[in-house]
């Protein structure tokens, strides 16, 4: 008869393994990366389901807020790097859902650093300002010119190789956040299972220790 | 229905591990050598069915069945459901470790209140009992549902607002749990009618 019950428990237990999948349970799970000057996050529920129009927030290292906002249909929200630092991002789902992605503060040194460049190609001439002077004067040296435009070929290189990386990693980006899913897997139920199992033992073990002591003391005294 | 790590305020998380304390003394001075080998297989049971989620209306639910646990356990419920709670925070990142207490609260305690609501009516024969059945199941949800908002409400968010969103989301998780007590009591009617103490 117990028997029976327990295989009615072992069937929920099996919808739930099987379930697991493609079940989408509560789970807030939030990805940001950095490309040029922005940040882009995407937070969804673990299973795929995006959290839509969720609160989010981005806080820096002493905890302060930087700004808030929130995600459009897709989860998504992106916005200019505030501050170089490491940076939380945090996603209100509602109900109690909540997830968080840092950003660490070489991610954005990196980012910075390329939009710099970006930027301030023309704006920080100082450094480049000796070769560029020099430059219309050696034009008709041909040897000359090769030695300064190897210097400018550098930066513009640089520049460009980081625009096009950032343009060609962005759907691989877009991917690896589609692709994050950190859904309880098999080994995951086992183990909580295996924990419940070892938990009961103990329960028994200690049950029975005081069942088998309460005849002896019933006898002694 | 599990509310995540920093979301609740400091005396909304200590009230949740005072409360739960309580009950998971209570519940385990009242276990009993006969009762592990069920409140385990319950605890499991409970642990496995946050990942059997339903996939109808706007939110993302999943099974409780806080109802029938309460039924079956009556106060053991809150140390199964603790137990429980914890390997789903550890293992599935569901809920977390601070709003541990808060979370075993939101979801045991209306497993006892529905234990005492209606375990006496379901010892009960015919349409009486079938009714309590599914208002167990029911109802062990909505409660919960509202200690959520609770819990919510006094960490800073509108209680209205955060009720109605969760007992909305969470009005097909109510039927099918009814449903699910209802056919789990008139199966162990049948089977094994001690059980439901």
């Amino acid at each position: 008869m117990r028997k029976q019950f327990i295989i009615i428990l072992m069937v929920f237990a099996g919808w739930g393994l099987i379930g697991s999948t493609p079940a989408q349970a509560h789970r807030v799970s939030v990805f940001a990366w950095v490309e040029g000057n922005t940040i882009y996050t995407t937070a969804k529920f673990s299973g795929g389901r995006p959290a839509q129009e969720s609160r989010v927030e981005v806080y820096d290292s002493q905890k302060k807020l930087l700004l808030e906002g929130k995600s459009d249909k897709k989860g998504a929200f992106s916005f200019p790097v505030p501050k170089v630092d490491d940076l939380l991002v945090v996603v209100e789902a509602g109900t109690g859902h909540r997830g968080s992605w840092q950003i660490k503060k070489a991610e954005l040194k990196d980012a910075s650093g390329s939009s710099n460049s970006n930027d301030s190609a023309a704006a920080e001439p100082t450094a480049a300002a000796p070769a560029q002077k020099s430059a219309p004067a050696v034009l008709t040296n041909a040897a000359a010119t090769t030695t300064v435009s190897t210097a400018e070929l550098e930066k513009v290189v640089e520049k460009v190789m980081a625009r096009t990386l950032d343009q060609k990693l962005h759907p691989l980006k877009v991917m690896i956040a589609e692709s994050l899913n950190p859904d309880p897997g098999f080994k995951d139920i086992m183990g909580g299972l295996g924990y419940i199992l070892g938990l009961v033992g103990i329960a028994a073990y200690f049950q029975s220790r005081k069942r088998s002591a309460d005849p002896k003391r019933n006898n002694n005294s | 229905m599990h509310i995540a790590e920093g979301v609740l305020s400091g005396p909304v998380m200590a009230t949740g591990f005072a409360v739960a304390a309580v009950g998971v003394g209570i519940g385990l001075k009242k276990l009993d050598f006969e009762h592990i080998a069920e409140t385990g297989i319950l605890s499991a049971t409970f642990f496995v069915a946050s990942l059997v989620h339903v996939p109808i209306g706007p939110a993302n639910v999943h099974l409780i069945l806080n109802g029938i646990i309460g039924l079956l356990l009556g106060w053991t419920a809150f140390p199964a459901i603790a137990v429980a709670l914890l390997l789903q925070a550890v293992f599935f990142q569901f809920g977390g470790l601070t709003s541990l207490g808060a979370n075993t609260v939101i979801m045991a305690l209306p497993a006892v209140i529905c234990y005492y609501l209606f375990a006496p009516l379901i010892r009960k024969q015919g349409k009486v009992s079938a009714v309590a059945a599914f208002a167990c199941g029911f109802l062990a949800v909505f409660f919960g549902t509202i200690l959520l908002a609770g819990a919510l409400y006094f960490s800073n968010e509108n209680f209205f607002e955060v009720a109605s969103i969760a007992a909305s989301a969470h009005i097909p998780i109510m039927i099918i749990e009814g449903f699910i007590t209802l056919f789990c009591v008139g199966f162990l009617k049948k089977v094994k009618p001690e059980m439901l103490r």
